[in-house]
């Protein structure tokens, strides 16, 4: 998910690739499938390039990462009691959660138009935070409490 | 129909995003109010700004390291020792410094120098114990 604020800064508000509402979606689709972040990437790249897009999205999506792991991971692993890593490690944390919760801000004020979504995104929290349920069962019922009260 | 289902569909997806940096947060910041700060200043300017810096990203985790591992207060404490520490007796108190902060280069310059290992047992079991071999 930290990675969700960065997508959204580039997808949406430089390349304007996606609107915010096919973006949402985008991230829908990952959410409810295994592997969120690749899929996520991958539906971006579709929407934007096809299957070519697709693959070019998932590759650099996973590929930096995978590289870090495989040839720096092992250092922080060996290192990750260092009060020094272990206190940067904190900070970035605490840094990397915000900029999450500031994008949520963004795209919640694009989305929260009126009661109805008022009450889906307070049953959704709820559902996640009081409730426990797994995400994709959160996505199904908020997709069908969407056609419910789906206004035009 | 289709629109109908998203509609809700991006409520529960915010829903997520929000509740997971929620919980990221917890699970790292705890209660530590002055982290609890960077989150909520990160938070306001991507909020504001419209932009993610990721500089800032750099900028916290130092913030970090300043509240939890102030490495210039000489403590004798083992929680804030560098993980290779061969002693002040060895080292001028700037290599300590930078043993803290590259403590894989320091290393192989070391054995490279044949630096006293063996003479410092209990360094030994401190850098074995804390790097896991």
């Amino acid at each position: 998910m930290a990675i969700v604020p960065f997508l959204h800064q580039g997808v949406v508000l430089d390349y304007r690739w996606l609107t915010e509402r096919q973006f949402l979606d985008a991230v829908a689709v990952g959410v409810i499938t295994p592997g969120p972040v690749v899929i996520t990437a991958a539906f971006v790249g579709y929407l934007v390039g096809g299957l070519a897009g697709s693959m070019i999205a998932a590759g650099a999506v996973f590929l930096p990462v995978y590289l870090f792991v495989l040839f720096i991971g092992r250092y922080i692993v060996r290192y990750r009691e260092h009060p020094t890593l272990k206190g940067f490690v904190k900070g970035a944390t605490a840094a990397a959660s915000g900029a999450i919760a500031g994008a949520a801000v963004i795209l919640a004020e694009g989305s929260i138009v009126d009661l109805a979504t008022v009450v889906i995104a307070i049953a959704s929290s709820a559902g996640l935070r009081v409730f426990k349920l797994p995400e994709p069962v959160i996505i199904a019922g908020a997709a069908i409490a969407g056609v419910v009260l789906y206004r035009g | 129909m289709v629109q109908a289902l998203f509609y809700g569909i991006g409520l529960a997806v915010i829903s997520i995003i929000a509740i997971s940096a929620f919980r990221l947060a917890r699970a790292t910041v705890e209660r530590d109010v002055r982290l609890w700060f960077i989150f909520c200043a990160i938070a306001a300017i991507t909020f504001l700004s419209r932009t993610e810096i990721a500089l800032l990203f750099v900028v916290a985790g130092i913030i970090g390291i300043f509240i939890y591992a102030p490495f210039w207060k000489n403590s004798t404490d083992a929680s804030t020792q560098p993980i290779i520490f061969v002693g002040p007796r060895l080292h001028k108190s700037a290599s300590r410094v930078w043993d803290s902060w590259v403590p894989s280069l320091s290393r192989q310059e070391r054995s490279r120098s044949g630096a006293v290992w063996p003479s410092y047992p209990s360094s030994i079991k401190v850098s074995f114990s804390t790097t896991g071999g």
